[in-house]
């Protein structure tokens, strides 16, 4: 087999099946004309396919369109069953997604803005004042130190604390 | 889209049952052959066929009409049929429950035959165990696409919108299964040369 017919008969079923470009079909049929072998070939792959045809066709078996009925009507069952359920489903998600998402946060809204209101009392910046009495107590505590050393012998020193004393809590 | 099947499809889409209905009658022979020339067990083709209605109400929301109505239609019978081939699943069920049903269902079958000459009838019958002999050697893909060509006559490019690969890729699916079913039928069946 020479190689134009290696190429022409790897067309001989695009050919039968009417699949070839005017060109391609053109260029087989010139072959086809003047090889014998081809020709064969294209006559027996012509054979099988006319015996293929041969395959009858069959009709649905008599209980085919009863059965198919009774098939439908459990999947539209199904079908229905599973949307009521989706259902049921969206409205739950639906009251997560929307209102119970909703006051949740908003109480959550409320709590801090409550909770901020405390602390905020609870914290505000000392004034210089408060500022000045804190260095004093903190100097009164460094004095104590002393006071538990040398109390009995500087009475005087004790007094001083003691006038301090009043003054940062007065 | 002028398909008519397709606006039917968008009626049933749209909640019009008789659309379906008429889909249903209009396709169920075809498809119920094409699964039973796939598997070639008339009760396991009628499962198959029967299921791709089933699948085409189930998922009519999600079909677009982008292809002729049957494209689709046929793409969800090649995925049963392939499916079926793998699994065997309803083949198995069938084999489980209805041991002994066969004879009844291949009488009937025989019957739409009865009017042919004996003799006639005979050949025919010799060169269909053959082709189905030759179909069943074929894998999945190629027999679909076989089955396209030869029973529907369809071109390449639409057996490749069915089967989901070019239209270069049909051509030699085809060309090697049309060339086996050759080789098969020639070895298999005594014919006088044409
Ligand atoms: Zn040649």
């Amino acid at each position: 087999m020479n190689k134009k017919c290696t190429t022409i008969r790897k067309n001989l079923v695009a050919y039968l099946d009417r699949q070839l470009s005017e060109r391609k079909k053109q260029a087989l049929q010139e072959h086809l004309d003047c090889c014998k072998e081809c020709r064969a070939e294209l006559n027996e792959l012509r054979a099988s396919q006319a015996t293929m045809l041969l395959w009858q066709d069959i009709t649905p078996s008599e209980h085919y369109d009863r059965i198919f009925e009774q098939k439908l009507a459990m999947l539209k069952q199904d079908l229905a069953a599973a949307k009521e359920k989706s259902h049921l489903l969206t409205i739950v998600r639906h009251c997560f997604n929307t209102r119970f998402a909703l006051a949740t946060s908003a109480v959550l809204a409320v709590c801090i803005v409550m909770l901020s209101i405390v602390a905020f009392k609870q914290y505000r910046k000392p004034s210089q004042h408060e500022l000045g009495i804190s260095r004093d107590i903190e100097l009164y505590r460094n004095m104590e130190v002393i006071q538990y050393s040398e109390a009995l012998e500087h009475f005087d020193m004790i007094q001083v604390l003691d006038v301090l004393g009043q003054e940062t809590t007065g | 889209m002028d398909d008519p099947h397709v606006q039917l499809m968008l009626r049933f889409q749209r909640g019009d049952e008789s659309a379906y209905k008429e889909l249903y009658e209009t396709y169920k022979i075809p498809i119920l052959n094409f699964s039973y020339r796939f598997c070639q067990d008339r009760r396991v083709a009628e499962e198959l066929s029967q299921e791709v209605f089933l699948r085409v109400y189930k998922t009519a929301s999600t079909y677009r009409p982008d292809a002729k109505f049957s494209t689709w239609l046929y793409r969800i019978a090649t995925n049963i049929c392939l499916n079926e081939m793998r699994t065997g699943k309803y083949r198995y069920e069938l084999e489980q429950h209805h041991a002994g049903g066969e004879e009844a269902l291949s009488t009937e079958n025989k019957n739409s035959e009865f009017h042919r000459n004996v003799h006639e009838r005979i050949i025919a019958d010799e060169a269909e165990q053959s082709v189905r002999k030759a179909m069943a050697s074929l894998p999945g893909k190629q027999r679909a696409a076989l089955l396209f060509s030869v029973y529907e006559e369809l071109s390449y490019r639409e057996i490749g919108q069915r089967l989901g690969c070019s239209e270069g890729a049909v051509k030699s699916i085809i060309h090697r299964a049309k060339i086996g079913i050759r080789d098969i039928l020639k070895r298999g069946i005594p014919r006088d040369n044409e």
